[in-house]
C-alpha cells in the first residue's frame, strides 16, 4: 500500500493510486461521481417525478387547448380559443389582479412580521422555545380546517363582532366576509396569521448562522441597535431572505384553501383568484379545457415571478 | 478482490433498481389501460357495456345480495337512511354503503369520482343538462346504466321526459317532485300573530313586522341562485312558459326580458324591506339553517326538501308556501323533478343497484321517502295527494299552474352561477339587476 495514496485509491487496489495515475485525474474523479451507482439509485425518484409531475403537467397542458367537459370520452381541439377568452373576460382579469395584490401584501407583511418574531426570539427571552413553538403551530394545521374556523370567527354574528360589541366598540362591527372592500383583506389576515411562523423559522435559521462577535464588535464601536440591524444583521440574512421571499411569493400566487374556506371567491367575485378560477371553471362549470388554460397561465406566472425574484435576490446576495 | 466486491454490489443495486422501475411502470400501464377503456365508452356502446359488466351480486331466495356504494346529498341523509334500512331489511344479503356530500361541493366530488373511473354504484344527480354530471351528459358519455326495462319507467311524468330520457332510453330514477318557495316556521308566525302572505305587498309588509319583533323574515344566503329563480316562476315563466326554448334559440335574453329584471329587483326590495338578517351578503346555507333553528329568522327561500334540514335544526312546525307574486293570481310556484338517482355504467353490482332503485320507486316506499324528505312522490303528485307541509301548493298542482324548474334545461351551468354571484352582487351593491342579467347572458352555454 502506498503511503501517499488515498483510502479510496487503496480500495481500488494496487498501482492505481500512484501519483500521475489516471485515478488521480480530476476529470476521472468527476466522471466517476456522475455515472454508475449514484445515478442508478436516483433513477426511481427521477422516474416518479417525471411520471407524476412532468407527464401529468404535459397532459394537463394539452387539455388547455381543448374544450373537454371532464366527462365525455373526446376532447375537441380548440387551439388558442381558451386563452383568447381569458384575455377578453373581465372576471379573469379581476382574478389576476386579486391574485397579484393579495400576493404582494402577503409577502411584505408575512416577512416583516416573521423577521420581527425571529429578532425578538433569537436570544435572551427565557420562554423563547415555547413562544417559537406557539408561533409555528398555525403552520402545521390544515389550511382548509383553519379557514372554516376563521369563517365562523369573521361571520357577522361571530365571536369577533360579539367581542367588539362587548367592549363597547359596536362601530367596529362589520360584515368582514360580505363586504367586497374588506373581504380580500380578511383573507390576508388569515394568511399572515397562518404563515408568519414559517417565515420566522427561516429567519431564525439565518440568525443562528450570524456570529455574535460581529454584532458585539459593532456595538463596542458605538453602533446603535438600528444601525447594527441595517448594516450587519440584514445583509447577513440575505440568503434566508431569498428563501423566505421566494417561498411566500409562491404560496401567495397559488392561494386557494383560505379563499374557498372564507368566501368561495365572493362576495360578487371580489376575492376570486387564479387558483379559485381553475377550480370553479373545471369542477363547478365542467369546463376542464378552460380550467386547464387558467392553470397553465398560473403556472407560467408563478415560474416567471419566482425565478425572476430568486435571480434578483441572489445577485443582491452576491453584491453584499 | 476489492474491485470484485464493488462490482458485485453495483450489479445487485442495478438489478434491484431496474426491477423497481419495471414494477412501477407496469402498474402505471395497467391503470391507464383501465381508465382509457372507461373513457372510451360511448352512449352507443352503453348497452354492450351493461351486458358485459361483471357482476358479483346475484339474486337469492330472500332478495338481492351484495354491497353497493351510494353517494347522496347531506340534506337527504335522514330520509335516505331510513329507506336504506328498509331495503336492507327486505334484502338481508344486500348492504348499501352510503356516503353523503354537502351541496357546496357535491358535484365536484361526483365529477372527480366519475372521471377517475371510481363512480359509486348508485349516486344522486340531477335530471337534464344543467350540470356536467346531470343525467343527459352522463348518458351521452356512457357513464350511467340504461334503466328502460325498469317496472317504473312508464311512471316518469311527461314534463320530466326531457330530463331523464336520451334517445328514447331511460337513465335515471326521478326521486320525487318538490315545489320551490318559502319554508316558514309556521309555529312562530302563529305566536307573532302574522299570517302567511299571499301577495308580494303583504310579504314585504310582514318583513317589517317581523323585523320589529327582533327577528328576520328570511334567513338569506348571499350567493344563492334561488334568490333569482324562485321569483322568476311568477315574473318570467308564468307569462312565457316557452322562455327556455326561446333562450336556447337566442330569441330572448336574460337582460332583455322584463320578467327577469323584475325578479332580480325583488331581491333589492327584500333587502330594503329588511326581510333578510344582518350580514346576509356573506351568509352561507349552513349559517341560514342554523339561524332558522335558533328562530332568528322565520323563513328560507328554498326547495321544499329543506324542511328536513330545518326540522333537524329544531324547528317544530314547518311548512312550505309559494313565494307570492304581485297578486295572488300571478303567483306561480316552481316544481322540480330534478332530484334523481342513477346507476353507474361501470358498476360491478348493477343487479343490486337496480333492485335498490326499483325498491325506492315502489309507491309505498316512494311516498315514505318523500314524506321524510319534505317532497311529493311522483305517484302521489299524480293523484293530487300532498303532505300536510305542502298543502298550500295543492291548488297549483290541481290546476297545473306549476312551472318546471328552469335551469334543468339551461345549456351549461354558467348562467346559474352568474345568477348566484349576481344575487350577492345585488345585496352588496356591486351591481344592479341589468348588470347581473348581462353577465348571465354572457355565461349562457358555458
Amino acid at each position: 500500500m502506498s503511503s501517499s495514496s488515498s483510502p479510496v485509491e487503496d480500495t481500488l487496489g494496487g498501482t492505481a493510486g500512484r501519483p500521475g495515475s489516471r485515478l488521480r485525474s480530476p476529470t476521472f474523479r468527476r466522471t466517476r461521481s456522475l455515472t454508475g451507482i449514484p445515478l442508478l439509485w436516483a433513477l426511481p425518484g427521477v422516474a416518479l417525478v417525471v411520471a407524476f409531475i412532468y407527464v401529468a403537467f404535459g397532459a394537463g397542458a394539452w387539455y388547455a387547448f381543448t374544450s373537454w367537459d371532464g366527462v365525455s370520452a373526446s376532447a375537441p381541439w380548440v387551439g388558442l380559443d381558451n386563452f383568447k377568452e381569458i384575455v377578453n373576460d373581465p372576471s379573469a382579469r379581476d382574478a389576476l389582479w386579486h391574485t397579484l395584490e393579495l400576493t404582494a401584501a402577503f409577502v411584505i407583511l408575512v416577512n416583516v412580521i416573521g423577521l420581527s418574531f425571529a429578532l425578538a426570539l433569537n436570544r435572551t427571552v427565557k420562554s423563547r422555545n415555547w413562544l417559537r413553538a406557539a408561533l409555528f403551530a398555525p403552520v402545521i394545521v390544515s389550511p382548509i380546517a383553519v379557514s372554516y374556523v376563521w369563517q365562523y370567527i369573521f361571520a357577522f354574528t361571530g365571536p369577533l363582532n360579539s367581542l367588539f360589541g362587548t367592549l363597547g366598540l359596536s362601530s367596529w362591527q362589520h360584515d368582514w366576509l360580505g363586504d367586497p372592500d374588506w373581504a380580500i383583506w380578511t383573507i390576508l389576515v388569515l394568511l399572515v396569521w397562518q404563515y408568519a411562523g414559517l417565515t420566522m423559522s427561516f429567519y431564525l435559521a439565518g440568525l443562528q448562522g450570524i456570529p455574535e462577535e460581529l454584532d458585539e464588535a459593532a456595538a463596542v464601536d458605538g453602533a446603535s441597535t438600528a444601525f447594527r440591524l441595517r448594516r450587519v444583521t440584514l445583509p447577513l440574512l440575505a440568503p434566508a431572505t431569498t428563501v423566505s421571499v421566494a417561498l411566500t411569493t409562491i404560496f401567495g400566487l397559488r392561494v386557494f384553501d383560505q379563499v374557498v374556506g372564507l368566501t368561495e371567491g365572493g362576495p360578487g367575485g371580489a376575492t376570486e383568484t387564479l387558483a379559485t378560477q381553475v377550480y370553479k371553471q373545471g369542477f363547478v362549470q365542467g369546463r376542464f379545457g378552460y380550467s386547464a388554460a387558467f392553470a397553465l397561465i398560473l403556472t407560467a406566472l408563478v415560474a416567471i415571478v419566482s425565478l425572476t425574484q430568486i435571480a434578483v435576490l441572489r445577485r443582491r446576495e452576491a453584491r453584499l | 478482490m476489492s474491485m470484485n466486491r464493488v462490482s458485485l454490489r453495483g450489479a445487485i443495486a442495478a438489478v434491484f433498481t431496474f426491477a423497481l422501475v419495471g414494477l412501477l411502470l407496469s402498474a402505471c400501464g395497467g391503470s391507464s389501460s383501465s381508465s382509457s377503456s372507461t373513457a372510451g365508452s360511448t352512449s352507443a356502446e352503453t348497452a354492450a357495456t351493461n351486458e358485459t359488466a361483471e357482476t358479483t351480486a346475484g339474486s337469492t331466495e330472500g332478495g338481492v345480495s351484495g354491497t353497493i356504494r351510494m353517494l347522496g346529498l347531506t340534506p337527504q341523509e335522514a330520509a335516505m337512511s331510513a329507506l336504506i334500512e328498509e331495503f336492507e331489511a327486505a334484502n338481508p344479503e344486500a348492504h348499501v354503503d352510503a356516503q353523503y356530500g354537502s351541496p357546496a361541493n357535491y358535484y365536484q366530488v361526483l365529477t372527480t369520482q366519475v372521471q377517475g373511473g371510481n363512480a359509486p354504484d348508485v349516486f344522486y344527480t340531477n335530471g337534464g343538462i344543467g350540470q356536467p354530471t346531470s343525467i343527459v351528459p352522463l348518458a351521452e358519455a356512457g357513464k350511467v346504466a340504461d334503466l328502460s326495462a325498469s317496472p317504473w319507467a312508464s311512471e316518469v311524468p311527461q314534463p320530466a321526459h326531457d330530463l331523464y330520457f336520451v334517445n328514447e332510453k331511460l337513465y335515471g330514477l326521478p326521486l320525487w317532485e318538490k315545489p320551490l318557495g318559502v319554508v316558514y316556521n309556521i309555529g312562530e308566525y302563529k305566536n307573532l300573530g302574522i299570517e302567511i302572505p299571499k301577495t308580494w305587498g303583504q310579504f314585504l309588509q310582514q318583513c317589517g313586522q317581523i323585523h320589529a319583533a327582533g327577528k328576520s323574515s328570511l334567513a338569506g344566503i348571499g350567493a344563492n341562485y334561488m334568490n333569482a329563480i324562485i321569483p322568476a316562476g311568477s315574473t318570467v315563466y308564468a307569462k312565457d312558459p316557452e322562455w327556455n326554448a326561446e333562450r336556447t334559440a337566442e330569441k330572448v335574453t336574460f337582460a332583455g326580458t322584463p320578467g327577469w329584471n323584475e325578479a332580480l329587483e325583488m331581491i333589492t326590495e327584500m333587502k330594503e324591506a329588511e326581510c333578510f338578517q344582518p350580514g346576509v351578503e356573506g351568509a352561507t346555507i349552513d349559517a341560514a339553517i342554523q339561524l332558522m333553528g335558533s328562530e332568528g329568522a322565520l323563513g328560507l327561500l328554498a326547495p321544499s326538501d329543506a324542511i328536513g334540514a330545518i326540522v333537524a335544526a329544531g324547528v317544530k312546525e314547518v311548512g312550505s308556501f309559494p313565494l307570492p307574486g304581485k297578486t295572488a293570481a300571478e303567483t306561480r310556484p316552481i316544481n322540480a323533478y330534478s332530484d334523481a338517482l342513477a346507476v353507474s355504467a361501470s358498476s360491478g353490482e348493477e343487479e343490486t343497484a337496480v333492485a335498490f332503485l326499483d325498491f325506492l320507486a315502489e309507491p309505498a316506499h316512494a311516498k315514505h321517502l318523500a314524506e321524510l324528505a319534505g317532497t311529493i312522490s311522483i305517484q302521489a303528485a299524480a293523484k293530487g295527494e300532498l303532505p300536510e307541509s305542502l298543502e298550500a301548493y295543492a291548488p297549483y298542482y290541481e290546476e297545473e299552474n306549476i312551472v318546471s324548474y328552469p335551469p334543468d334545461l339551461w345549456a351549461g351551468s354558467g348562467s346559474l352561477e352568474a345568477l348566484a354571484t349576481g344575487s350577492q352582487e345585488i345585496l352588496t351593491g356591486q351591481n344592479d339587476a341589468k348588470g347581473v342579467l348581462e353577465k348571465a347572458d354572457a355565461a349562457w352555454g358555458k
